[in-house]
């Protein structure tokens, strides 16, 4: 059996501003601090888990009102402690950590958000029911 | 192949169009209508499998042809209409982030003697194969 896809953007609240996402990237990672032994093999002595960092996509189709949206994601950057939910999953307490936004004489406006979340991610679903 | 034609005929038929045709179902023209409406498959392109224990999926890119038939005598003005009324409704509920209307052409057929609009629609989608045994 074949089924096609029929996936729209997935709208995300991101504090005053609602980006229908096209793409999302979630990457994470842990730093090991390593210290060699006396007889030269290594030894992990401490771990840190570093912030996850949420990549969102979309475009923005609105014209000259698109620019608009410049305003408020130039406001947001930096902004801590703001809760997305990504279908169905809740990352809590983000942190703004970069955006770019890009007009390509198309009237959209191509906007990428960069997001740092510390928090371990939550369903939403299952949290809701507890 | 026919379970992604038969949801583009299901989607164009859930729109008020009735006659909508498989490009293999070998009916005469002359007991189709006026205007009439074909779905083909014009190139398929599979990529990697992905497995589970118990369904190995198939992922795929199509693009599927829309053709809009109408008599050779017809201004094109009415089958661009026909088109907008009958099928873009359709092809707008199937769109999103990763299916497009791709190309719209015009020609005429000189063996059916109809004019044809043809839409070309970039798919994709996945085909699901359950197994016994991992």
């Amino acid at each position: 059996m074949s089924e096609i896809c029929k996936r729209e953007a997935v709208p995300v609240a991101i504090g005053q501003l609602t980006l229908y996402c096209e793409s999302f990237r979630a990457s994470g990672s842990t730093v090991l601090y390593e210290q060699p032994t006396v007889t030269g093999s290594t030894v992990v002595t401490n771990k840190c888990v570093r912030s996850s960092k949420l990549v969102l996509t979309g475009r923005i189709c609105a014209g000259d009102a698109a620019l608009t949206v410049l305003t408020v994601l130039n406001n947001m950057n930096g902004t801590p402690g703001i809760d997305i939910v990504y279908r169905g999953v809740r990352f809590a307490g983000c942190t703004v950590q970069g955006y770019t936004a890009e007009d390509r004489g198309d009237d959209m406006l191509y906007v990428t958000l960069t997001l740092a979340a510390t928090a371990p991610a939550e369903d939403v679903e299952e949290v809701d029911a507890q | 192949m026919l379970s992604i034609l038969e949801q583009f005929k299901e989607a164009l038929e859930s729109t008020g169009n009735d006659e909508v045709y498989l490009a293999f179902d070998a009916l005469p023209v002359r007991t189709k209508g006026k205007n009439f409406t074909v779905v083909g498959i014009k190139s398929y392109e599979a990529s990697a499998p992905v497995y589970s224990p118990t369904i190995v999926f198939l992922p795929f890119r199509a693009e599927v042809e829309i053709s809009v038939y109408a008599p050779e005598s017809e201004p094109m003005s009415e089958l661009y209409s026909y088109f907008d009324d009958t099928v873009r409704p359709a092809i707008d509920g199937i769109s999103g982030t990763s299916g497009r209307l791709c190309r719209l052409t015009m020609k005429h057929d000189s063996n059916l003697r109809r004019l044809v609009l043809t839409a070309g629609f970039s798919v994709s989608g996945i085909r699901r194969i359950e197994r016994a045994e991992p």
